[in-house]
């Protein structure tokens, strides 16, 4: 009985210690192997393809959208957008470099120096502030047309978050993402998690929901509800204007927009979907 | 008796004609203002505790919530709970404006509790 207990002691401390100290790579095997349980039928790579993947009739819809896809024009504007020259005489460019198709794939990151995440559109405002521009509005408009492009740009290519594992900082702030996406908020007491890990693939109302694997590869999105808001003009929208939208609909305070709390979260979204590739910009509902 | 009423009832009509005038200032107005500024200390106080944990709920008083429908200077406007307490205030009708204070309060209360009891959220599986 005396090692039955030591025993039992021993495995509630190993479990402990596992859920303190889980870190990136761990998470993503947990939630993958939690996910192919989940869908045994469903390949990696068609996790990319959200909720579609998941339901046939709505895959058939999807893709009749994505024959006539609505947001051609607003990628030329993105592309304009990135190749008008600074009142100084520079442009993104001199920020992000001369490739375009690179620019998409570095973000999320941690910096070290400035010990905060990094995110594209954040970076696009930094870039403007830095040479005395007027700087976007992080949610919609302009910066999502740039950043959709810089993505499209980058299409075929892996997403690959990397939390680097020696600066405590970088791991605090995916720890506090990962916090973020497992905590109950708001009125209706729900969680990120709650949607898109143990009900992935459940209708809620009159929406499939989708796993949290695969969520960000196309993304800036053009939403069908965003665009009928605008009498279908425009629809695009940022990864961290969908956070507000979710927060909104549990019912709490959404945070602001590229501040700690939703960069950070969008630190661990993104690296959940490590492995799969980026096809941005797409239609969703 | 009929002699004592006759010159009662002159006094009594002044007391009420007083007590008339005086409210003519309050006019629409009901409930207690001294409860109704509790009640809204006490809910800026639970607001600004679940603020400090992140976790304000998004009706209680974000400028942007539509959560209550006011009828302000004839026009409907609709906003976050704290925010139609303040309204209910000023038009003086402080029973309702205390209804929304409480709620407000409530929810921060709660707010406030639930990121408590979130403090180690992690995966369940």
């Amino acid at each position: 009985m005396k090692r039955l207990l030591i025993g039992a002691f021993a495995a509630l401390l190993t479990v402990g210690a596992t859920a303190t100290l889980a870190g990136q790579s761990e998470d993503l095997q947990a939630l993958r192997d939690y996910m192919q349980n989940r869908f045994p039928n469903l390949a990696f790579m068609d996790y990319a393809n959200g909720s579609y993947a998941l339901d046939a009739a709505k895959a058939t819809q999807w893709e009749s959208q994505r024959d006539f896809p609505p947001f051609l024009d607003h990628l030329d504007e993105g592309e304009k957008i990135w190749n008008t020259p600074f009142t100084n005489g520079k442009g993104f460019s001199d920020c992000f470099g001369s490739d375009p198709s690179k620019v998409r794939v570095k973000y999320p990151r941690w910096n070290a120096e400035a010990k905060k995440v990094e995110t594209l559109e954040g970076q696009i405002v930094a870039c403007q502030k830095a040479n005395g521009e007027k700087p976007l509005k992080t949610k919609k408009g302009k910066i999502a047309y740039l950043s959709a492009w810089l993505a499209s740009q980058a299409n075929g290519q892996k997403i690959n978050v990397i939390v680097p594992q020696n600066d405590p900082g970088a791991v605090a702030a995916y720890e506090a993402g990962r916090k973020f996406f497992y905590t109950k908020r708001g009125q209706l007491n729900m969680s990120c998690a709650d949607c898109h890990v143990y009900n992935s693939g459940m209708q809620a109302r009159g929406n499939l929901l989708s796993p949290v694997i695969g969520q960000v590869t196309h993304f800036p999105v053009w939403r069908g509800k965003w665009a009928r808001a605008t009498g279908g003009k425009d629809g695009f929208g940022t990864l961290q204007r969908r956070y507000d939208g979710c927060n909104k609909q549990v019912r709490a305070k959404p945070f602001k927009n590229q501040g700690d709390e939703y960069s950070n979260l969008e630190y661990f979204h993104q690296s959940m979907s490590n492995g799969l590739t980026i096809d941005a910009p797409d239609y969703r509902e | 008796m009929n002699r004592l009423m006759k010159r009662l009832t002159p006094g009594i009509a002044l007391v009420l004609l007083i007590g008339n005038l005086a409210g003519i200032g309050t006019a629409g107005a009901s409930g207690d203002e001294a409860a109704y500024k509790m009640a809204h200390a006490d809910a800026v106080a639970a607001l600004d505790m679940a603020k400090k944990v992140g976790g304000e709920w998004r009706d209680a008083r974000w400028k942007k919530s539509k959560a209550v429908k006011v009828e302000v200077e004839g026009k409907t406007k609709k906003m976050s709970n704290l925010a139609a307490a303040e309204a209910y205030a000023k038009m003086g009708d402080y029973e309702k404006a205390t209804q929304y204070a409480d709620i407000a309060k409530f929810q921060g209360v709660a707010g406030y509790q639930q990121a408590m009891d979130q403090k180690n959220a992690g995966p369940q599986f």
